[in-house]
């Protein structure tokens, strides 16, 4: 277990690596230099004192030592500064992130909540009822893209129905209790989480499905165990391992889609941030939030592979 | 021999399928006392593993039944309208299965100790600590080095042969009376194939099981059965004792079976029967063996033939219908 885990880790470092090289060069290869933006091209300075300017940036330097200075500076906890807010890039993502993993945390869990008792269900009696509308519900939230969820929601719900709020994190004005983060996180969720429950709930079913005749399923009803303990503690753990696979691929999606979906609820996590960012051309804060979003989604693959190893004893001689 | 523990009569299962409803097992009749070995040989696909699995009732749901008019008596009592409930207390406790391929009969994600106590805790009523106790027992019954350590292991830390060891033991731990061996060797070694008979052989001694061996090996049935009860298209078509019917088989198939078995000392060309066993909704409408007896004739196109007692065994062929002992003239 502590090699699988070990291994796991050193596989997320060189992810990461990989993953910082490309956002750098990436960054770089964006047309316009920073400079534009920090400098008004009628401010009349002198090509001397702009060349001074670019020097103190570093952006004299050859591509690869800004990189290993840009990462360097990063895993020391230093951001760089964000070009239009001139403040910290670490210090605006801090007052974000927890928006968008709270968003996404809860989207993820809510999927889970909901596609594996109904795909436990609709696999275990396939072609019934609940087979049928556990389908239909499924190829709808693979078909519906989440900004439209998110605006049906919004008018059945918190136009119409006035059940939950249109957008924000809190009433305005208000000092922001627990109770009504959670209220106005019930549409967001919803919406990102819409396709995500379709495609977890078609993978819960599909596996069980199998899972029901396979062989150690008939052994245990050959011992003569009860229905419910042939499902639960023979079927279910089995059927479960296809759907980790699953979340875990999901999650990068799950966060990423979260950037669109706050933007639609004006929800004040790191995906409003982001677009601005992009809007403004502000390099440090774009690299910043890049980074960041991919170290939460290899911590989260982290997570699921140990679940993954938890739940199927097999993965160790596997690696 | 001892008492009558299974009595099988007119047992007919059919099979739903996309195509349409067919049967897959056409009447089989048979018997069996305490402490005996029946074997239930033929080609694959004959009904075999059917046949047994509709004794249990574990026919794949939905897909498979047994038909109305069947008949399974454990001990006398009629078992083949139980309900799933009903079944559950006899599965495991006084009838028991083992299965062919022993890697994916054993859930691979629970421990082989997790898999030993079931049977225990839910037959016997005991406590997890003493179930574990049993089940160590159990193992080292069936020959397991190290049973205490090994039960604490995955099956996929086990070998083909100490895993269907596993499999014997928990269809064995509370002392069945009816033991069915699914091709229980088919997939092991030859060397501990040997091995795994003989246990079983042992084992059955000891306890007093009668055991229901099903296989297509006819050296694992001359080595093991005390009865052979041969099955073709779903039928039985010949049934007696294991020697008898090794020295003198009397169906066209059996003979063709037997001949099929090669011989070291022989130099001719080994003998097969020609053609496929016909499937599912396939069936020949007289004798199901029709298509690729030597014998054919065109009654035996037409009327399938019914089980006919000579010499006191039982054969499904028109040729020994002068011989048949309940013929009345």
């Amino acid at each position: 277990m502590g090699r699988y885990i070990l291994k796991r880790i050193l596989t997320a470092i060189v992810a990461f690596v990989g993953i910082t090289i490309m956002t750098y060069c990436l960054a770089s290869l964006m047309p316009g230099s920073p400079l534009d933006q920090l400098v008004q091209p009628e401010s009349g300075i002198s090509n001397a004192e702009l060349a001074a300017i670019e020097h103190k940036m570093g952006l004299d330097r050859p591509i690869y030592i800004q990189y290993f200075f840009w990462l360097k500076n990063m895993l020391s906890g230093n951001f760089g500064i964000s070009y239009t807010q001139h403040r910290p890039v670490l210090e605006l993502i801090t007052g974000r992130i927890g928006a968008t993993l709270l968003l996404s945390i809860s989207s993820m869990f809510l999927a889970l909540l909901v596609a594996v008792p109904l795909g436990t269900a609709a696999g275990y009696r396939p072609y019934k009822g609940v087979d049928y509308a556990s389908s239909v519900l499924a190829f709808v939230g693979q078909a519906a893209p989440n900004f439209f969820v998110a605006l049906l929601l919004i008018y059945a719900f918190a136009v119409k129905l006035r059940l939950f709020p249109i957008s924000g994190m809190y009433d305005s004005g208000s000092s922001g209790t627990m109770a009504e983060a959670l209220r106005h996180l019930v549409l967001p969720c919803f919406a990102l989480t819409f396709q995500h429950i379709g495609i977890f709930t078609r993978q819960m079913r599909n596996s069980m499905y199998e899972c029901m005749s396979d062989d150690y399923v008939r052994t245990a009803r050959a011992k003569g165990l009860s229905e419910g303990i042939v499902l639960f503690k023979h079927t279910l753990r089995n059927a479960l391992l296809p759907l980790v696979t699953q979340a875990g691929l999901s999650l990068g999606s799950l966060v990423g889609g979260a950037i669109i979906t706050e933007q639609i609820f004006s929800w004040p996590g790191m995906g409003t941030l982001m677009l601005k960012a992009i809007k403004d051309r502000d390099y440090p804060l774009i690299m910043g939030i890049t980074v960041i979003i991919s170290v939460i989604v290899l911590v989260g693959n982290i997570v699921i592979d140990i679940i993954y190893r938890l739940l199927d004893p097999r993965i160790d001689n596997k690696v | 021999m001892g008492e009558r523990v299974l009595e099988v009569s007119n047992l007919t299962t059919v099979f739903h399928t996309k195509k349409g409803t067919f049967p897959a097992v056409y009447g089989i009749d048979f018997t069996l006392d305490a402490g005996e070995t029946l074997a239930i040989v033929g080609e694959s696909g004959c009904g075999k593993s059917v046949t047994s699995l509709s004794v249990m009732h574990l026919l794949p749901d939905r897909i498979g039944e047994v038909a109305a008019g069947s008949s399974v008596k454990f001990k006398g009592t009629e078992i083949s309208g139980y309900s799933n409930k009903q079944m559950s207390k006899l599965r495991g406790d006084e009838i028991s299965m083992v299965f062919q391929d022993s890697l994916t009969s054993l859930n691979p994600t629970m421990t082989v100790m997790e898999q030993m106590v079931e049977p225990f805790m839910v037959h016997r009523g005991m406590k997890r600590r003493e179930a574990e106790k049993s089940a160590v027992e159990m193992l080292r019954k069936v020959g397991i080095p190290n049973p205490e350590i090994r039960a604490r292991q995955y099956p996929h830390q086990f070998s083909g042969g100490m895993r269907q060891r596993v499999i014997i033991a928990m269809a064995l731990s509370c002392n069945p009376s009816v033991l069915i061996c699914d091709e229980p060797t088919t997939a092991l070694d030859v060397t501990i194939q040997a091995q795994i008979l003989k246990m079983i052989y042992d084992l059955k001694k000891e306890m007093n099981t009668a055991v229901i061996l099903i296989t297509h090996d006819m050296g694992v049935v001359a080595e093991t059965a005390d009865r052979v009860l041969v099955m073709y298209g779903g039928q039985g078509v010949e049934q007696a004792d294991c020697e008898t019917l090794f020295t003198n088989p009397l169906h066209p198939y059996t003979q063709g079976l037997l001949a099929s078995i090669p011989k070291i000392d022989d130099d001719t060309r080994l003998s097969t029967i020609e053609g496929m066993v016909p499937g599912l909704g396939n069936m020949p409408a007289g004798c199901h063996f029709c298509d690729r007896c030597p014998y054919c004739t065109e009654r035996c196109r037409e009327e399938n033939p019914p089980m006919y007692q000579v010499e006191g065994r039982e054969v499904r062929c028109f040729r020994y219908e002068e011989k048949d002992e309940r013929r009345t003239v």
